[in-house]
């Protein structure tokens, strides 16, 4: 028995290790683009190994907390999308902070005139390269923006006017250089809206060549940036290389590599042992902490405004929804729970934004929000919060949440949700009575959007038609002046009318190891590398 | 009774003690949140300090004691019974029953076990009892593949035979013979999976299934704090230092019995 | 023999039929799809729902679309997953030929670290301390340990290989001492005791030779043993992976899930239940072999 049974389990092992050998050579076939050296598991190993070890400055790694969730950039929803894909691709305009506020600057445009009300001519810059070596063109960007328009959604949402109709007539290439976009009626946010990379630039062949639907492979993943596509495991690493022909700034950085990793826990060992340059996604419970072990942390005010959505066909009284808002205390979340690292909305616009407004704030006032609920006869209910997995944070806030309103008398039931699906019941189905999210808005008028009626991301399904007639007006408006009364107006009537408990605006803190230098990073969570070198 | 026994037998009994009067023993609210004293380390107010939201930790754990030992002892306990006897029935009959209880079991062990809870969910909805009833199904096939095959090695035994031919019922054999082997094998690897059904209910919460807060479990409290190591370690080793109490004595404690049941399978 | 080999074939291919079917629909009907992934909270035109629900196949009933997969199974199309760029298949024989190295050196490691520790249990003066290492083995679950090991590498300021083998490998092997030690030490006792070992120790072979020849007695049985355990193995894994983001085939499964990849998650299904199942098969196989008592059929 012992000899057949023996030679049956070599047999066996033998085959594991067959499998092992092919599948490794197999493995080796990986989809790398313009890497043509085929790596085994073991060398990679190897590699990440010597990588590590060197003191190459030309390598920059960064930890994020969650993977892209597409390669194709009109399809980028996520931040780590923006993140990673925003320094393959390029917008017309580009979004910069300085002074504490945003400014939105010509980027692949060399300049720009608006012709008349409803007509603008933009002029491209020379010398702009794709990856796959094609000069940038006005065709290029035709077909890029008309297939952003066509099935990105927030491309769509970003140039759409307040009835949801889309505000460009069409995009007339005049040569190679210069193009004219005709609108329907005046749009003001225009060039704001050309600054986000929902509107970035790609080829026309592949535009047309997924004219239908997200790109799907790693080759077709051009765009102008500063670095491409090298390297894309799904889930897992992103590596990026520094583009030679690029028009702009050389970065200092050759190899930059995306690391997910999903685990505070490892983001925080990562940061610390100095596995990785920059983490991004840091709690605010460890900052300290950070600091004492020798990490830096840089902060910056955040646009994420994160809130407590009131679904405004089941709670239609306003007196309610301000009730609620009377009932959180604002200034205990900033400081205990946030530990200072957030700042109490005070609008509901980030102040970050020029022409965000500072309202009148709603101070935590359990009697009056007590007395305002029974005023409306809105007593004794019970109330399911919804909240995502996807971030422990926003569980932890939940259950505050639940305290104070079960203070003044509502009890309340959480619902964790996984996130997709959370999307899905918020968004689309609106079937929720209070739910947790944050939207981080990339301009102050796109931010006012989302409560416009049956907007997509509207999902209180809030709805007033003063709203949307003056955030209509506010687009066609050509005087300045009035523009920002009007935008103050909105803001203030939005406000009152709460269809969310208004809660903060969360910074955003990003550590690094003592030796990277010239990080500089926007308040949409995404890093800046221009000027990013390692000591 | 050995020392380590004994030891490992008063923590199950303390921990059992402390789940049952939880009502009684917590000094607070285990849900009484107050941002102003969060994270705080042991002191004489909070014994064991605070957790993220200000609550008591102490208070949490007995409750979460409570909740776990609950939950765990159900769908472990589940899955075992039936696995178990249901291997062990595919043994004896074999066959059809044997093929088609093989099949299905076969299915569900090649099933992650993140599906089966998102089934569950989407059947039963989240909650506790759904949540047992995940778990149960995730672990059941591993008991009823070991039982099976436990059982079959048992019934080729000569003494078995020998009983058949003397006239025991096929009951009796099952239970005698076949229940007594098993015992040692089926135990061991319960208390091994105790962990896993632990950290499963941590799993199944990425999904939206699972104890909804602010009710604690073991499983919630490690993977809460686990976040917390540098920040507050205390905190985070609190609740994976009496998960890993318990496990050592439910593990001392089988041992203890393995040795009344002399008799050891070989293989499964 | 022939006979039964093809009946369990026959049975691996409804296993992984049926697993496939299930994991399909119960992804399917949760609540979001890939078109809400790759919009987020925004919405897409009716238009562009209506051209990438015809693209990615939404747009037939659910049951036409399992079927379609399963017709494109055997020809090796298994689609070309819009979020991963790249085909289905290329993605998961990586993901795959990944965990199986990991599963296989970590089962090699622990198992060679259980038999040093079976080893130091036999000599006098250390004997309990094996077992208590055992025992506090299985006390915290993988992803504890790694936690563990990374934050003991990041205090020490050593640069930990996120993305390699070495710490899900580490790890694996910490977790699955406590699940194979007391199996092989039970063999080894059983086999030290069998009287071809009195027969060797009569002969004057020293204490390890003896162990050596009590392991290559039980080394049939073991692997039959570690084979039926494999799923306890793989549990550990998918969190491991996610830890330490070694791109495997639990990191996949959670990513797959919540993009709502559906071609992979078929094909994912389809490997994995594969996999088990041969091993299942494999180890009663084994087990046959090794004992024909416990051959297949009525007792």
């Amino acid at each position: 028995m012992n000899v057949r049974g023996l030679f049956l389990s070599m047999l066996i092992m033998a085959f594991f290790l067959a499998g092992f050998l092919v599948g490794s050579f197999l493995s080796g076939r990986e989809h790398t683009i313009t890497r043509t050296t085929p790596t085994t598991i073991t060398t990679r190993v190897t590699e990440t190994y010597t990588q590590l070890a060197s003191t190459q400055d030309a390598v920059l790694k960064v930890a994020i907390p969650t993977s892209i969730s597409t390669i194709d950039i009109h399809y980028a929803t996520g931040v780590a999308d923006f993140e990673v894909l925003g320094n393959v691709y390029e917008s017309l305009f580009r979004i910069t902070y300085s002074s504490g506020r945003l400014d939105y600057v010509p980027w692949l445009v060399k300049e720009y005139v608006q012709l008349n009300e409803t007509a603008w001519l933009f002029v491209l810059r020379d010398g702009v390269v794709f990856h796959n070596g094609d000069r940038l063109s006005a065709y290029d960007v035709k077909a890029s923006l008309e297939r952003s328009m066509r099935l990105s959604g927030i491309g769509k949402q970003l140039l759409t006017d307040a009835r949801g109709e889309p505000v460009v007539v069409d995009i007339v290439v005049v040569n190679d250089t210069a193009f004219v976009i005709r609108l329907r009626e005046p749009f003001a946010p225009l060039i704001e809206h050309l600054a986000h990379l929902s509107t970035a630039i790609m080829p026309k062949s592949i535009a047309m060549k997924y004219w239908n639907g997200p790109v799907n492979s790693t080759q077709d993943v051009v765009g102008t940036g500063p670095f491409r596509l090298e390297f894309y495991e799904k889930g897992s690493r992103v590596e990026l290389r520094r583009f030679d022909g690029y028009w702009g700034k050389r970065p200092a950085v050759k190899n930059l590599v995306y690391l997910v990793l999903p685990d505070a826990n490892a983001r925080i060992s990562a940061i610390i042992s100095g596995s990785v340059d920059i983490a991004v996604g840091v709690s605010p419970d460890i900052v300290e902490t950070l600091r004492a072990q020798g990490v830096e942390v840089l902060r910056v005010t955040g646009v994420r405004l994160v809130l407590v959505a009131v679904n405004c066909l089941r709670i239609p009284d306003a007196r309610v929804r301000q009730a609620l808002n009377y009932a959180v205390d604002r200034d205990a979340l900033v400081k205990e729970l946030m530990k200072g690292y957030a700042q109490v909305a005070m609008g509901v616009a980030s102040p970050v934004f020029p022409n965000a407004a500072t309202l009148e704030p709603y101070a935590y006032n359990a009697s009056k929000a007590r007395d305002l609920l029974e005023e409306a006869g809105f007593v004794g209910k019970r109330l399911t919060l919804l909240v995502s997995t996807r971030s422990p944070k926003d569980v932890q806030l939940a259950q505050v949440i639940q305290q104070y309103l079960k203070a003044v008398g509502l009890d309340v039931e959480i619902v964790q949700i996984e996130h997709t699906a959370f999307l899905k019941k918020v968004f689309r189905d609106h079937d929720f009575d209070l739910a947790i999210y944050g939207p981080s808005p990339s301009s102050l008028y796109y931010a006012l959007t989302y409560w416009r009626t049956n907007a997509s991301l509207n999902g209180p399904q809030y709805s007033n038609p003063t709203v949307d007639e003056l955030l209509d007006r506010i687009a066609s408006e050509v005087s300045e002046v009035r523009r920002v009364e009007l935008y103050r107006e909105v803001q203030g009537i939005i406000w009152r009318d709460a269809p969310a408990i208004w809660l903060y605006f969360e910074d955003v803190l990003v550590a690094t190891r003592p030796g990277v230098k010239g990080l500089q990073v926007l308040p949409f969570q995404k890093l800046v590398l221009d000027d990013v070198h390692v000591v | 009774m050995s020392l380590g026994a004994k030891v490992a037998l008063s923590i199950i009994a303390v921990e059992l003690f402390l789940a049952l009067l939880a009502g009684f023993i917590a000094p607070h609210p285990y849900d009484k949140i107050d941002l102003g004293k969060r994270l705080e380390p042991p002191s004489p107010s909070h014994i064991l300090g605070t957790d993220p939201l200000g609550r008591d930790v102490f208070s949490r754990l007995v409750y979460a004691l409570r909740t776990t030992i609950t939950i765990s002892a159900v769908s472990l306990g589940a899955a075992l019974i039936v696995g178990t006897l249901l291997g062990i029935i595919s043994a004896i009959l074999g066959g059809l029953v044997d093929t088609t209880l093989l099949g299905v079991f076969s299915v569900m062990y090649a099933i992650p076990g993140l599906f089966i809870a998102v089934a569950v969910l989407l059947i039963m909805g989240s909650g506790a009892v759904g949540t047992a009833t995940a778990i149960t199904i995730t672990l059941a096939p591993m008991f009823f593949r070991l039982s099976r095959a436990g059982a079959r090695e048992v019934l080729a035994k000569q003494y078995v035979e020998a009983a058949k031919a003397l006239g025991a019922s096929t009951l009796r054999i099952a239970l005698n013979y076949v229940g007594r082997e098993l015992v040692a094998v089926v135990i061991p690897t319960a208390i091994y999976m105790l962990s896993d059904a632990i950290a499963l209910e941590a799993t199944f919460s990425v999904i939206g299934l699972g104890i909804p807060p602010p009710t604690p479990s073991l499983g919630n409290m490690v993977a809460e704090y686990k976040d917390y190591i540098l920040a507050a370690p205390w905190l985070a080793a609190i609740p994976v230092v009496v998960v890993a109490l318990t496990i050592a004595s439910l593990n001392t404690l089988a041992k203890e019995l393995a040795r009344e049941f002399s008799i050891v399978t070989e293989v499964a | 023999m022939w006979l039964y080999i093809l009946k369990k074939l026959f049975s691996l291919l409804l296993i992984i039929l049926a697993s496939t079917a299930v994991v399909y629909f119960t992804a399917r009907h949760f609540p979001g799809d890939s078109i809400t992934v790759l919009y987020g909270e925004t919405e897409p035109s009716p238009e562009a729902r209506a051209a990438l629900e015809a693209k990615l196949g939404l747009d037939k009933p659910v049951y036409m679309q399992l079927l379609l997969f399963w017709k494109r199974l055997f020809t090796g199309d298994w689609g070309t997953s819009v979020f991963a760029g790249e085909p289905v298949l290329n993605l998961i024989l990586r993901r795959y030929v990944n965990s199986l190295i990991l599963a296989l050196t970590a089962t090699a490691t622990t198992t060679a670290l259980c038999i040093l520790l079976a080893y130091i249990s036999t000599m006098k003066s250390f004997g309990g301390a094996s077992s208590a290492l055992a025992t506090a083995s299985t006390s915290m679950p993988a992803a504890l340990w790694g936690v563990v090991l990374m934050f003991a590498l990041a205090l020490l300021r050593v640069p930990i290989p996120f993305g390699s083998l070495a710490m899900p490998l580490a790890t694996l092997t910490i977790a699955g001492i406590g699940v194979f030690y007391t199996v092989l030490k039970n063999l080894i006792d059983k086999a030290l005791s069998e009287p071809f070992i009195g027969f060797y120790k009569a002969m004057g072979l020293s204490k390890a030779r003896l162990f050596i020849k009590a392991l290559h007695y039980i080394t049939p049985v073991y692997v039959t043993a570690v084979l039926y355990r494999m799923g306890l193995i793989v549990a550990g894994a998918i969190a491991t992976e996610t830890l330490f983001s070694y791109p495997g085939m639990g990191r996949l499964l959670v990513e797959a899930f919540s993009s709502r990849d559906y071609s992979v998650l078929l094909g994912w299904a389809t490997v994995t239940s594969a996999t088990l199942a041969l091993l299942n098969i494999l180890g009663d196989l084994l087990h046959a072999y090794i004992d024909p008592r416990t051959r297949e059929g009525k007792w």
